[in-house]
């Protein structure tokens, strides 16, 4: 029996071994593609944390890897790991003075979502707190984004783009702190951002009580 | 049989008009005649007789782009000549040489519904209730559910899609010929197919059902 147990405790250590390295060549691969409805959930959350968020992150940080960064930045949001929330912010926050390309500013625009992702996967103070207090524009001021959206005139147009997307952000985190967030949001009657982007308001609360009750996989299981 | 009645009778009349480049031009506009002379697409008519072979099938796309989005004409055209080349091109096993051809009907304009965002599906029901038939925008974060990196998004069937601009005139090609499939009806499907929810450039194959819906 002595030498089963040896072969199978050497056999588990290699299939961990090859499970390993290849969720971190897969993960590249999955990136890469092109999604005709959005980064497929189900498939991002297969991917092992140990492994591909170092790589990830790692492209993330690879100019050659831009056109790929908003599905990275999601795919990371979608695994859930807390090592990657600062990053995630940090890589929305900085650059300064500069025109983004498409591909850049998209994916800026995809942390606060897959800050939401990587809610739904658990608590996480600092990615609900971010969120929180991203959904009202006035938050990017403090920040003092420096770099320039290509799809809008001006750094108004820019932060109502990303309050909006952590919106959609508190929406897919399913999270109840999440909800309140939403609830506040759409009952204040101050503000004229968030009187404009009412509708979307509210159909990111019923988005998160879908959420809420039968998790992602079957959110998007349809 | 009809097209030989037409090759003898009328083209030869024609030849003798001087009308042979005028009469062809006119045999491919018209109907079956009523005494059995065919043309593009009266092969539809119940006339037995009629047996000349489909012509393509045209497939008007109105294109419409938001305000700050960018796309002229000529980008649509080659968006459209790679749609249709990705569908008229059999690439073998599963695939069929579908006979469409996608043209741009009138030239490129903007609308300033929304912000040039699709985040709710009141958003997108805002703008497939626009006029046109392809609307480009900036970003699509709804599709039926909230996501991201979502290229295009159609009501199955439906009147009109909206796009976002691709990386690859090819991948355009493929996303626009699929959100048109969609408007027709089609559903994903597994393979290398153009119906397939995720985007690659093998993905160029339609089977007969699929090509029947774009015919339609």
């Amino acid at each position: 029996m002595k030498p089963l147990h040896r072969f199978t405790g050497l056999l588990a250590a290699v299939l961990m071994t090859t499970t390993a390295f290849a969720s971190a060549s897969n993960v590249q691969s999955f990136v890469r593609q092109t999604f005709h409805h959005g980064v497929p959930y189900e498939e991002a959350i297969r991917f092992d944390a140990a492994s591909s968020v170092p790589e990830l992150l790692g492209m993330l940080s690879d100019p050659n890897e831009q056109q790929y960064w908003a599905n990275i930045v999601i795919t990371l949001g979608m695994i859930g790991d807390e090592s990657a929330i600062e990053p995630l912010i940090r890589f929305l926050e900085k650059d300064s003075g500069e025109r983004l390309s498409r591909s850049h500013y998209l994916a800026k625009t995809a942390v606060p979502m897959a800050l939401g992702y990587a809610l739904h996967k658990g608590e996480k103070g600092r990615a609900l707190s971010y969120l929180i207090e991203s959904a009202k524009p006035g938050a990017w001021a403090k920040r003092k984004l420096g770099w320039i959206s290509p799809d809008h005139n001006n750094a108004r147009g820019r932060d109502e783009q990303l309050s909006k997307m952590a919106i959609l952000g508190l929406a897919v985190s399913g999270n109840a702190s999440g909800k309140n967030a939403l609830v506040e949001l759409s009952t204040s009657s101050q503000d004229s951002f968030l009187n404009r982007v009412r509708p979307v308001i509210t159909e990111a609360l019923q988005e998160h009580d879908k959420i809420s009750s039968q998790g992602l996989v079957r959110y998007y299981a349809r | 049989m009809k097209w030989g009645k037409l090759s003898g009778c009328l083209v030869g009349i024609m030849f003798a008009l001087g009308f042979v480049e005028q009469a062809h031009a006119t045999l491919d506009g018209a109907e079956c005649w009523d005494d059995g002379l065919c043309r593009i697409n009266g092969c539809t008519t119940p006339d037995p007789d009629c047996d000349l072979p489909p012509l393509p099938r045209l497939i008007n796309i109105e294109p419409r782009r938001y305000t700050t989005a960018t796309l002229s004409n000529a980008d649509v055209d080659d968006i459209l000549e790679s749609a249709s080349n990705t569908l008229q091109t059999n690439n073998g096993s599963g695939d069929v040489s579908c006979d469409v051809i996608f043209q741009r009907d009138g030239s490129v304009t903007t609308f300033s519904t929304g912000d040039g965002s699709v985040d709710s599906q009141a958003e997108f029901d805002a703008l497939i209730a626009l006029a046109g038939d392809a609307k480009v925008v900036n970003q699509i974060n709804w599709c039926g559910v909230i996501a991201f990196g979502i290229v295009g998004c159609a009501p199955v069937p439906g009147s009109s899609f909206v796009a976002v601009r691709g990386s690859t005139t090819h991948q355009e090609g493929i996303i626009w010929a699929h959100e048109h499939g969609h408007t027709q009806g089609l559903p994903h499907r597994t393979g290398d197919v153009v119906m397939k929810s995720s985007l690659a450039g093998r993905n160029t194959r339609v089977n007969s059902t699929e090509c029947n819906a774009y015919r339609n």
